[in-house]
């Protein structure tokens, strides 16, 4: 039996790439804060494995979509900051295209109003 | 009596580390990056109330195995595992390569004094025409064994540099669509080289026995499949696209 409030398997997987890029568009982050944030805006329905996000984020650092750089943070640990390139931003307009076709004709099929444009 | 033993974070986390360095598929800027990760969900954890144990144990779980880890790491940058395979093939190459050369100069200044100069067989790779004595019949066939000898080479950097080649000739990808087949042709012809190399010596020295000619084919070919093992570990793999 499926759980509703927790998404599937492939759709977090599916969804990792938009979201990462969306939350870099805001400025640099880390792997911990990436992942609090997906929690907290998700309200707990994505639920990444913690260690799990960092394949994404290499996969997406090789594909020219962000860049990293070690840092010191404020608190003196040092951390492995991620942010995004041009390319990730190009690549998050699509993104965002691409999911929001989606959501447009699944509402049109659920006769729901789109709540986004 | 006192059963429990004190729980000591640090202990705690450098037996984490060693755990993760175990795993050959994490490199030293992973294991950095997730133990940042475990630090930063200790230090969270430990700000709600939890003890360090607890926070040690939460932040541990939430991360993962670490031979779950390893794998979803290594799926997401396969060329790794390709790499460490290949580095360690190299490095064991190039101790047995090593050892002979070693054998084979003392063998050589025992028998012919301090003044012989030995040329080892991995010199000799690099630079048969020069160092070769043998410039005379056969001068030809040495010319035509040293553009043999790149051959396999020039392949690999091609195939490594996705060169033009890769783009537009179907044989070409076809023949470069797998890194298998790549390494499969190229030691095909590594092997035919030293095969001819070793039959020309046999040629010119007609006394020198079965042994010794496969000896030399060994000595010779063992460089260049470093030299395959290294490119081919410095090759990360195609990307999958859905």
């Amino acid at each position: 039996m499926y759980n509703t409030a927790m998404l599937t398997k492939d759709l977090v997987a599916a969804s990792s790439k938009p979201l990462v890029l969306s939350i870099l568009t805001a400025g640099e982050s880390y792997g911990y804060e990436i992942i609090q944030q997906v929690r907290e805006l998700s309200g707990g329905q994505i639920e990444w494995s913690d260690g799990m996000l960092y394949p994404v984020l290499h996969r997406l650092e090789r594909d020219g979509l962000i860049e990293s750089e070690w840092k010191e943070s404020e608190t003196g640990r040092e951390r492995k900051y991620y942010r995004l390139s041009s390319e990730g931003h190009k690549s998050l307009k699509t993104e965002r295209q691409q999911w929001l076709a989606v959501h447009n004709t699944l509402c049109k099929l659920w006769k729901i109003k789109p709540v986004l444009t | 009596m006192e059963n429990q033993t004190r729980f000591d974070l640090n202990t705690a986390v450098e037996s984490w580390r060693q755990e993760l360095a175990a795993q050959s598929g994490l490199t030293a800027d992973n294991r950095r990056e997730l133990e940042t990760h475990l630090q930063d969900a200790m230090t969270r954890l430990q700000g709600r109330g939890l003890s360090d144990e607890e926070s040690y144990l939460i932040a541990r779980h939430r991360i993962g195995r670490p031979r779950q880890l390893t794998e979803e790491f290594m799926k997401s940058n396969p060329a790794q595992a390709w790499r460490e395979r290949a580095l360690w093939t190299a490095v064991i190459l190039l101790g047995f390569n090593l050892w002979q050369t070693i054998c084979a100069v003392l063998s050589l200044t025992h028998f012919f004094g301090p003044h012989y100069i030995f040329v080892p067989e991995w010199v000799q790779f690099y630079f048969p025409l020069w160092l070769d004595n043998m410039l005379d019949s056969w001068q030809l066939r040495q010319i035509v064994l040293f553009i043999l000898h790149f051959l396999p080479l020039v392949w690999l950097v091609v195939y490594a540099t996705n060169g033009p080649l890769g783009k537009s000739r179907s044989l070409w990808n076809n023949l470069t669509a797998s890194r298998l087949r790549v390494v499969s042709l190229t030691l095909g012809l590594v092997f035919i080289v030293h095969l001819l190399y070793a039959f020309f010596q046999k040629e010119q020295f007609p006394k020198m026995s079965a042994w010794n000619t496969f000896d030399n084919l060994i000595i010779s070919a063992s460089w260049p499949l470093i030299l395959v093992a290294m490119i081919t570990w410095l090759k990360p793999q195609r990307q999958k696209t859905v």
